[in-house]
């Protein structure tokens, strides 16, 4: 089958017969029509975010993905792959994917911003480097905006620097500076951030929550005789991470930078503390406790 | 509506509503529900004026009919804006504010209105609401004995007793199941609290400990917080309250 003739089959809601495979070098198209196909958009969500070979079931459709397709299939399976086995071709329903264009990232980015300016949208295209995840996630943010509203929504995350091609430094590189006491890491990030130049992801309640969370369950492991799932309400995957990360904090300087995040969301609802101060005061809590 | 008979007797005798009045009391005490009695008593329609601005204020010297405008708990700048009808009353307009203490108000408010108070509810009044003589001692009035319907009050105070009596001896780690048990979404924390202040008080007053006072104070300032503090992650102090508990050993 041709990927016109799969489109046509979605859009008339004809029958589809399955197994199909979808070769395609990425995932960005092919998981644009397995969303059509199954009905349950969270899951697939974290299908993506998953790598390997794995079954899935939902609606009675599954969805594997692997790199290379050696095996038939039968029964109702979507196959994402890179490459087919030749034996197989011949028995399988495989739907070739173009390989992402510039022109067609653009054309995503056109059709998917309707009310912001042309120029605008071609400035974004080129700070996301035509990356298509990139772009897909900025446009996430402004599509949540009527299209009256979004061209002057998207002017003010531009003038604000909310769009950055600097993804090196964002709130993670902050967040685990902190957490590691990487001294060296949180100056490289800090001197960014007072630069006025600079287009740094550092948002304030985004750090504080990042680290509230993480000092949580660096308590909730290390000082757990004997963590567990059941004991810490923790999958084992992230308890065995924590346990095997270098311990920067005494238990006592664990306590000390835990309790003073706590006091942090009363102190600035209740206009004791400015927000603007939130990642000097983040910044002196973990370093100095 | 039960009790209140000083009240009671007051609005009875009165000919004619004060064109400004304040009414005091506990949350839960019935200032709502004294309130719709002063409509039925005059006939006067009652509007909700809690998003009183200086536009409608205007609006109010050319209306007609006679009607009581009801403000609960306004904050400081709702007061600047309620001025101006404290000084120069339009004709038909009744204005009642509440309030849980006139410390919240304004001088210049509470000196433009008479004051009444409501008084504490007894044992024998409230009673009529509940059966519980221990849910009695936590929630003062009628109100927030009816907060407790539907709450699991003696599962709750079970573990009030435990955290006040076993917290010193928890593991850090394990502090985070009793802040977990909660759905913060629901007011189950905000009718726990008092629970737990009440049980770390009566057992103060038991053992005349310092500890234990530290702990009632925090647990305390925990409850002021939560009254005070809009939108506070309350979560966030109740963990701030549970481990500062337990270091207070």
């Amino acid at each position: 089958m041709q990927l016109e003739e799969l489109k046509s089959r979605i859009e008339n809601k004809w029958e589809i017969t399955y197994p199909l495979v979808f070769l395609s070098a990425d995932m960005f198209l092919p998981m644009q029509y397995v969303k059509r196909l199954v009905l349950e958009p969270e899951f697939v969500e974290e299908y993506v975010k998953a790598s390997g070979f794995f079954a899935t079931s939902t609606n009675n459709i599954k969805v594997l993905r692997t790199p290379e397709l050696n095996v038939e299939v039968s029964g109702n399976y979507i196959v994402i792959c890179k490459k087919v086995e030749p034996s197989i071709t011949p028995l399988l329903n495989i739907i070739e994917f173009p390989k992402l264009e510039d022109w067609m990232i653009e054309d995503y980015a056109y059709s998917n911003l309707e009310g912001v300016k042309e120029t605008n949208i071609a400035w974004l295209v080129n700070v996301c480097k035509h990356d298509i995840y990139r772009l897909e996630q900025e446009i996430d943010r402004i599509k949540l905006f009527d299209n009256a509203e979004r061209n002057i929504v998207f002017e003010q995350f531009r003038d604000d620097g909310i769009f950055n091609d600097l993804s090196e430094l964002n709130i993670f590189t902050m967040s685990s500076a902190l957490q590691n006491k990487d001294i060296q890491k949180v100056e490289s990030v800090y001197e960014s951030l007072q630069t006025a130049s600079s287009i740094v992801d550092v948002e304030p309640l985004g750090l504080y929550t990042i680290l509230y969370n993480n000092f949580k369950k660096m308590i909730k492991v290390w000082m757990n005789s004997n963590p567990t799932e059941e004991t810490t309400g923790m999958p084992n995957n992230q308890i065995w991470a924590i346990k095997n990360l270098k311990k920067m904090y005494t238990k006592e300087q664990l306590l000390k930078v835990f309790m003073s995040l706590l006091k942090i969301d009363e102190g600035f609802k209740s206009g004791k503390f400015p927000i603007e101060i939130l990642v000097d005061y983040l910044v002196i809590t973990c370093l100095v406790s | 509506m039960v009790g209140q008979h000083e009240l009671h007797t007051k609005l009875n005798s009165l000919l004619e509503l004060p064109k400004s009045l304040i009414l005091v009391g506990d949350k839960g005490c019935g200032k709502h529900t004294f309130v719709k009695l002063i409509a039925d008593r005059f006939q006067y329609e009652l509007i909700d004026f809690s998003d009183v601005d200086k536009e409608q204020i205007e609006k109010l010297y050319e209306i007609v009919t006679p009607a009581i405008y009801l403000i609960a708990e306004p904050n400081e700048k709702k007061q600047s804006t309620l001025l101006k009808l404290l000084e120069e009353p339009p004709v038909n307009v009744y204005l009642i504010v509440l309030t849980t203490s006139v410390n919240h108000l304004l001088p210049t408010v509470v000196n433009r209105c008479q004051i009444w108070s409501f008084s504490p509810y007894d044992l024998f009044e409230l009673m009529q609401f509940t059966e519980n003589k221990e849910l009695i001692k936590i929630a003062n009035t009628p109100g927030k004995i009816l907060a407790y319907t539907d709450f699991d009050f003696d599962y709750y105070i079970s573990l009030a007793d435990k955290i006040v009596k076993h917290i010193s001896r928890a593991q850090w780690s394990n502090l985070f199941k009793l802040t977990e048990v909660f759905d913060y979404k629901s007011n189950a924390i905000d009718l726990f609290i008092p629970l737990l202040q009440h049980q770390l008080f009566s057992e103060y007053k038991e053992s005349n400990e310092e500890k234990l006072y530290k702990k009632y104070f925090l647990v305390k300032q925990l409850q002021n917080s939560l009254t005070n503090v809009n939108n506070v992650d309350k979560q966030k102090l109740f963990e701030s309250a549970i481990f500062g508990m337990k270091l207070c050993n």
